[in-house]
């Protein structure tokens, strides 16, 4: 019998040969054996969208608690401008009381000569303004004016405050102070007139800084001025204090549109690590990855620096170190010839993926309430500059019926070369939630994510590895 | 239920189109399992673990008229896969210690597919594998090399000592049907 005559004889007799046997029984164990698609990989973007969720529903909670507070507080303040008339009949009993008046300063003719004392006064104002240094124990950060016309609604204030008896104050300001809101480029009926606030209460060393016009989004310093009036009389000796116009063009006296905050942040990670390949005869070597290899808790660490803009407005940069870690196990097994025995053990070995990342990314800030909480949402691009691995994973050069472990350490001697050194771009976004703890100083979470566009080897490999992580954030901002 | 809906459908990971083509094709693949597995139960998982890689892998099917040919390589690398803790090394057997004897009488010409595969059955594992994978996956040495790690004048040798046995084996059968 020839070779060619067996080779035919086993090839056409089992090559397309049918064995008995009932198809539901395997998709039986098949079902048995799939993978539960809640675990692994898909878990913990459930656990992500779950925190994202907790957290917005947070958010929304509290903030619409908030608008309730401040539709009371608008409320109250509408009915004190109503009332305007009470001041010049109300005894400094009254905690807080506004008064309206068109200026008489109404003309850009009447400019004061001395222009430059005040100016210096005002700039110092603002610079307290900006840096949120307000000295004394009660501040009004910020009022928000709808319109310019007769009469300002107060709309908004956002007032802090540690001295108990003052908490409820909508407008605070030394004893007879007058504060006047000097003219301002807006468009309100093509007026630039001034207008002027008047201001008293028992509270004293306490200041108003700045008022907003919600319309131009400008804020105005509001200067205060110490007048020897009594009984809340209103003076025509009041010196003119508006500001000069050129200035204003400048923004200086709405503080500056941008300003710059430093920050960092901390955050638990869930990872997904996905191994594909076109080959298919890699097919049974990405399944065996899959076995071996299993996602242990992963972080990154972050510092940042903002550019903000008055509006909401912001860009982030900064460096971003993360490290994922992944749990590798594997039988070895080995003959001893002597003893003509085979011998097995588990050989577990930590993966460290450590990579640094350059995001930057553009998000906006939504209101700040008196509760000192925003909302924000930011997305962008992120470089990652460099690519460090440490461990073992199974060799694909292994034969197909022993996939035999390599090191993938960067340095060692038989490593598996077949990592790139920088990935290069991912993208990145979340959605989190500010919260004021001090003048300045600021607390966040954010659910966020990152995609890394790019495979982690390199283009002449069969195996392609790509890595995506959700977090949230934890962080604190220094706004200077 | 057309071939190219139960491809689309695997695609999306639609169960009822994955026991389609578990229904269509566990047959033929069985046998393929059994070519390389003696042990029917062991055979029966590794064709659970192919249809598994098959629906994990069936986004990269590009030609879709070579499925057939597709799976069965799954299937096949699968089926070596699974000697890995069973062996480390590819065995070399003696040739007369190896062979149990024969017990049902038939001519070789005539013997059904279940016949052949109890002969496969009786190679040592490394020579049923280098049979299998020369003769009826029709690979050349060269691949059988790079896929079970070995030389490819080993892969000769062990591909000679299989067709002997089964030549020994053969002619046993022939003697016995005499």
């Amino acid at each position: 019998m020839s070779r060619k005559n067996m080779d035919d004889i086993f090839r056409d007799g089992l090559k397309n040969y049918n064995s008995e046997i009932d198809p539901n029984e395997i998709w039986a164990g098949i079902q048995e054996k799939k993978p539960n698609p809640d675990s692994d990989s898909k878990k913990p973007f459930a656990w992500w969208i779950l925190g994202s969720l907790l957290l917005v529903i947070t958010a929304t909670v509290l903030l619409s608690s908030t608008a309730n507070k401040q539709r009371n507080a608008i409320e109250t303040a509408e009915a004190r401008v109503t009332n305007m008339g009470i001041l010049n009949n109300t005894t400094s009993n009254t905690e807080a009381t506004i008064n309206i008046t068109d200026s008489k300063f109404n003309t850009a003719n009447s400019l004061p000569d001395n222009n430059e004392h005040i100016d210096k006064e005002t700039l110092n104002t603002v610079s307290k303004f900006d840096k949120k240094k307000i000295a004394d124990k009660v501040s009004l950060k910020r009022a928000v004016a709808t319109s310019i016309s007769n009469t300002i609604q107060i709309e908004h204030l956002n007032t802090r405050t540690t001295n108990n008896n003052n908490k409820n104050n909508l407008l605070t300001a030394p004893s007879n102070t007058n504060i006047i809101i000097p003219s301002v480029n807006t468009n309100y009926n093509n007026t630039s007139t001034n207008k002027t606030i008047k201001a008293t209460t028992k509270t004293t060393k306490s200041k108003v800084i700045a008022f907003e016009f919600l319309e131009t989004k400008e804020a105005i310093p509001v200067i205060p001025m110490t007048v020897d009036t009594k009984d809340n009389e209103e003076t025509d000796a009041m010196p003119d204090m508006r500001i000069p116009e050129d200035k204003i063009a400048e923004g200086c006296y709405g503080g500056p549109a941008f300003s710059f905050a430093f920050g960092a942040h901390v955050s638990p990670d869930l990872v997904m690590h996905n191994i594909s390949s076109t080959n298919q005869d890699l097919f049974p070597y990405i399944d065996e990855r899959r076995k071996t290899e299993k996602l242990l808790e992963s972080y990154h660490v972050g510092l940042d620096v903002y550019i903000q803009h008055r509006d909401g407005l912001f860009l982030r940069s900064g460096l971003e170190y993360a490290q994922i870690n992944k749990r590798f196990k594997f039988d070895e097994t080995w003959q001893n010839e002597t003893m003509d025995t085979t011998f097995t053990r588990e050989k577990r070995t930590t993966n460290r993926y450590r990579m640094i990342d350059i995001p930057l990314t553009v998000g906006y800030e939504f209101g700040v309430y008196d509760w000192n909480l925003s909302l924000y949402v930011e997305a962008g691009a992120s470089m990652n500059v460099l690519f460090k691995k440490k461990g073992d994973i199974l060799d694909p050069n292994s034969p197909a019926d022993y996939f035999e472990p390599i090191s993938i350490t960067d340095g060692a001697a038989n490593r598996l070369d077949s990592y790139v050194d920088n990935v290069g771009l991912s993208i990145l976004g979340g959605i989190g939630m500010r919260y004021e703890l001090s003048d300045g100083l600021f607390i966040y979470a954010q659910p966020a994510g990152k995609l890394y566009l790019n495979s982690f080897t390199k283009k002449d490999n069969d195996v392609d590895e790509k890595f995506s992580r959700f977090g949230i954030n934890f962080g604190a901002i220094y706004k200077l | 239920m057309h071939i190219k809906e139960i491809i689309k459908g695997c695609i999306e990971k639609d169960a009822f189109a994955q026991k389609a083509l578990v229904q269509r094709y566990s047959s033929m693949l069985f046998t393929v399992c059994r070519r390389y597995v003696k042990d029917p139960h062991k055979a029966k998982d590794i064709l659970q673990e192919s249809f598994i890689a098959i629906f994990d892998g069936m986004n990269s099917l590009k030609n879709q008229d070579a499925l057939e040919a597709w799976m069965r390589r799954i299937v096949v690398h699968t089926s070596l896969r699974s000697f890995r803790g069973a062996k480390n090394k590819m065995e070399v057997v003696g040739i007369e210690n190896t062979i149990e004897p024969h017990k049902a009488p038939a001519v070789f010409g005539k013997l059904g597919a279940e016949a052949l595969i109890k002969l496969i059955h009786q190679l040592p594992d490394g020579y049923r594998e280098v049979f299998n994978l020369y003769v009826i996956e029709e690979f050349s040495h060269k691949e059988i090399a790079k896929t079970l790690g070995i030389e490819e004048s080993s892969s000769r040798s062990q591909l000679a000592r299989a067709r002997k046995i089964l030549q020994k084996q053969i002619l046993q059968k022939e003697k016995v049907a005499i």
